[in-house]
């Protein structure tokens, strides 16, 4: 094994509760915005 | 340290939370995608599909698009036939009582013009050579404009329309 | 376990070759950027482009042309065959195979960029950077396209011979992972063209040229966004390289998942490509079927996104955490801040949260006709590939400039100021054009001419050039620090000088499977599942084609 990117060490116990706080908001946003988006498609009626 | 042994330890393998992350973004994904999925084909939320194809160099010379503009069908149903030109719409405004239900035909005897109807869901490519169609409910009275919303050319700023939506007679 | 093996030396020549892309990347750059600002003072109502008359630019849609050539098409593609070349060098630790191959790719790009810029400043090709027929410009702008491309392919030949070259000298050893996604990223990109070549080659330049009539416009449009959407890929994917394969380095950690990191890259190859139908959800000419098919579809190509996001941000809360970063969120000011190179990627990485938001929104079926061409979308790409992209190759150029010409960073300082201000006007411009598409505000239009602009669109188009005011202070001030930097006199001190960052995985790449290391299987899943989501609609629009739209120059 001859390669830099290898970390030879065994991994420390890590959680990425952090990640798991911004993914979250993420979510929100996403489904916030999204869902007013959708709502405004619904309000300008149909096109069939 | 011999290169089988690696092979044979190698395995996919991922961190428990980004495994949940994994199935959570599958289940958002899925829940737009059934959303969608109702809104286009159960409510009425379509796009423009595949309508008709015509030659842009002959289609104004014939029906309907010799004459551009409204055709009452009866029932409160209108069809409006829309040509777009360098830079303008033919015809240049269309007046429907409010409640009447309006379908736009559209197409181009030039380049490729946009058909984006301010306040609906109409918004339409003007290809030449294919016919764009969707169709409008007005429920309410007012002006609504068309506007060309695909580069066209020079002058492409100065294209747009007006729907009228003329309010009941009876004021009803 | 050997020791870490001493820091592959790229040679002089290799240098100057990378950085002669930079040099056209950037120049590209600081000529397009400059009608952005234009058009949005002059949508907000103050016309400046009387003063470029004299030099010829006084027109609109030529600079719109020019600033969507340049930045979109130009600005990326030199700087991403230029990084990526650097990448594959640093990667395998050798040289390339045949660096004359590379070279001849090189200059049939510059040819290609010269060939395609004298129509454009003459005013024979202002069709736009997406030159939709039958607008028709001087054959010279779409043979300059196609020799851009065609360079741009070549120089991915170069890059597929020296893997080879690599596999044959490292049985058993599995690519690096920054290796690999950079040729995925390449020959994504080179099944992704064929589409624009098809279209170029069968109708435009034949056109062009008074060979053919007439060329048939929908058939353009599917073939262009057959290229069009995979397109976009190959400007994100390079941020992808250095956000996974880079950034948790410079930001003090590790990469959180190798694995995930490939499996992502794979599946943009598979994805990227059988989803062109959703930039033509408000097309005739398509069944919906297909446009609802490639719908679905980029809810997949969705995906492989939202597993960078867990992937990045999981890889930067490990450099935060062991940088005594604490709290659910309070890690986030623990992360290296003032290094311009981190801030630029972090700053682009929370743009592209709105981004990605945006284009899920304009991916889903029928609420893309909210959107479809109106402001929204130039909203919506400014923040991708004018900030997902740009402001991270600003965060590369940081370290990039200094690696191969061997001179510091010009004052680090106003590099932070680049990436602020980058961040503040994106968010006010970007915002101001999203919703001005909503209230109806069409794109790609002289709109302080437009007779129809209501007053309840003023002060959005405000905020816009607002935006864009201070947009234009952040590209000209990188633009002066790239320069700077690369021409000044002051060298680096012995023993000073930057590395070329690779982040560590914590996990051995060693153990990563084997078909996350093999292209063949992808490749042929990513050709069937193009056959399978492209073909019949492709078959039935070439054999109902009618070539009968007459060239029309604008
Ligand atoms: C300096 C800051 C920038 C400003 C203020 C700006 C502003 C604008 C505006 C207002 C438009 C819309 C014009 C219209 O639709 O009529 C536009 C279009 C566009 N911009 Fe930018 N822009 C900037 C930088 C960039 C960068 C860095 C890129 C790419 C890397 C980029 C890529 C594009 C593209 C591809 C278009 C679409 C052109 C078209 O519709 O044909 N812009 N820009
Ligand atoms: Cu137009
Ligand atoms: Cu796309």
């Amino acid at each position: 094994m001859s390669d830099s990117h290898v970390d030879p060490a065994p991994e420390e116990e890590f959680v990425p509760r952090g990640t798991i706080a911004v993914v979250a908001l993420f979510v929100a946003t996403l489904v916030l915005l999204w869902l007013s988006i959708y709502l405004i498609l619904i309000a300008r009626g149909v096109t069939i | 340290m011999t290169e089988t042994s690696h092979d044979e330890a190698a395995s996919f393998e991922a961190d428990p939370f980004e495994q949940r992350w994994i199935v959570v973004s599958l289940i958002l994904l899925i829940a737009f995608m059934v959303t969608v999925t109702i809104a286009g084909f159960a409510l009425g939320f379509q796009v423009p599909g595949a309508e008709s194809r015509v030659d842009p160099r002959t289609v104004a010379d014939s029906p309907p698009w010799n004459e551009p503009g409204l055709r009452d069908l009866g029932g409160g149903e209108y069809a409006a036939y829309v040509i777009s030109r360098q830079y303008l719409f033919d015809p240049r405004t269309i007046t429907v009582p409010v409640g009447s239900s309006v379908t736009f035909y559209l197409t181009s005897i030039d380049v490729q013009h946009g058909f984006l109807l301010q306040n609906t869901n109409v918004n339409m490519q003007v290809v030449p050579g294919e016919v764009s169609r969707l169709t409008v409910d007005f429920d309410e009275a007012g002006e609504f404009d068309y506007i060309c919303n695909e580069f066209c050319g020079a002058g492409h700023a100065a294209m747009f329309g007006s729907v009228i939506v003329e309010a009941d007679e009876g004021g009803a | 376990m050997l020791t870490q093996q001493s820091v592959y030396e790229v040679s002089k020549k290799d240098r100057r070759f990378v950085g002669a892309h930079l040099l056209v990347a950037i120049g590209a750059l600081s000529v397009g950027s400059l009608f952005g600002p234009l058009q949005a003072f002059e949508w907000s109502g103050l016309d400046l482009y009387g003063l470029l008359e004299p030099l010829g630019l006084g027109d609109y849609y030529k600079g719109l042309t020019i600033h969507g050539v340049l930045n979109a098409l130009v600005w990326t593609t030199f700087f991403i065959t230029g990084f990526l070349t650097l990448v594959m060098i640093v990667g395998l630790k050798r040289p390339l195979r045949y660096p004359t191959l590379n070279r001849v790719g090189f200059y049939t790009m510059v040819v290609g960029l010269v060939m395609a810029a004298i129509p454009i400043l003459a005013g024979a090709a202002s069709v736009l950077y997406t030159f939709y027929p039958p607008l028709a410009a001087s054959w010279a702008f779409y043979l300059g396209l196609t020799l851009v491309v065609v360079g741009s392919w070549i120089e991915g030949y170069g890059f597929y011979l020296t893997m080879a070259e690599w596999r044959r000298e490292n049985p058993g050893t599995r690519s690096p992972f920054i290796v690999l996604a950079a040729l995925i990223t390449m020959v994504m990109w080179q099944f992704a063209a064929l589409g624009i070549a098809v279209e170029i080659l069968t109708m435009l330049l034949p056109a062009a040229l008074g060979i053919i009539d007439g060329t048939d416009p929908e058939l353009g449009r599917t073939l262009f966004w057959f290229t069009g959407h995979p397109l976009v890929y190959f400007w994100l994917l390079p941020a992808y390289i250095s956000w996974y394969g880079m950034l948790p380095k410079q930001a003090g950690g590790k990469l959180f998942s190798d694995t995930l990191a490939r499996l992502a890259f794979w599946l943009f190859l598979l994805l990227s490509i059988p989803v062109g139908f959703h930039h033509q959800f408000a097309d005739p000419g398509v069944p919906v079927g297909w446009k609802y098919i490639h719908s679905i579809l980029t809810y997949g190509v969705a995906f492989p996104s939202l597993l960078t996001l867990f992937t990045v941000v999981a890889s930067l809360e490990y450099a935060a955490r062991k940088r005594g970063g604490r709290g659910l969120l309070g890690w986030i000011r623990a992360l290296p801040w003032g290094n311009p190179v981190v801030s630029a990627q972090l700053l682009a990485g929370i743009l592209f949260m709105f981004g990605g938001i945006g284009g899920i929104t304009n991916a889903s079926y029928s609420v893309n006709l909210v959107i479809h061409n109106t402001a929204w979308v130039p909203g919506h790409f400014h923040l991708t590939v004018a900030s997902a992209t740009t402001l991270s190759f600003f965060g590369i150029s940081y370290w990039l400039i200094p690696y191969l010409t061997g001179k510091p960073l010009w004052k680090p300082k106003w590099a932070s100021v680049v990436n602020w201000s980058w961040f503040v006007g994106m968010m006010i411009f970007s915002n101001a054009m999203h919703v001005l598409g909503l209230l109806g505000a069409p794109r790609r239009t002289e709109l302080g001419k437009a007779p129809y602009v209501p007053d309840e669109w003023s002060g959005h188009l405000f905020r816009m050039s607002l935006g864009g005011a201070i947009l234009l202070v952040g590209v000209t001030l990188f633009v002066v620090i790239a320069a700077r930097t690369a021409f000044q006199k002051r060298r680096f001190a012995a023993g000073e000088g930057v590395e070329f960052p690779i982040a560590v995985s914590m996990r051995d790449p060693q153990l990563t499977p084997l078909w996350l290391d093999r292209f063949r299987p992808w490749l042929i899943a990513t050709a069937v599942l193009v056959v399978v989501a492209y073909g019949p609609q492709l078959l039935d629009q070439f054999s109902n084609a009618s070539f009968n739209s007459p060239p029309i120059s604008p």
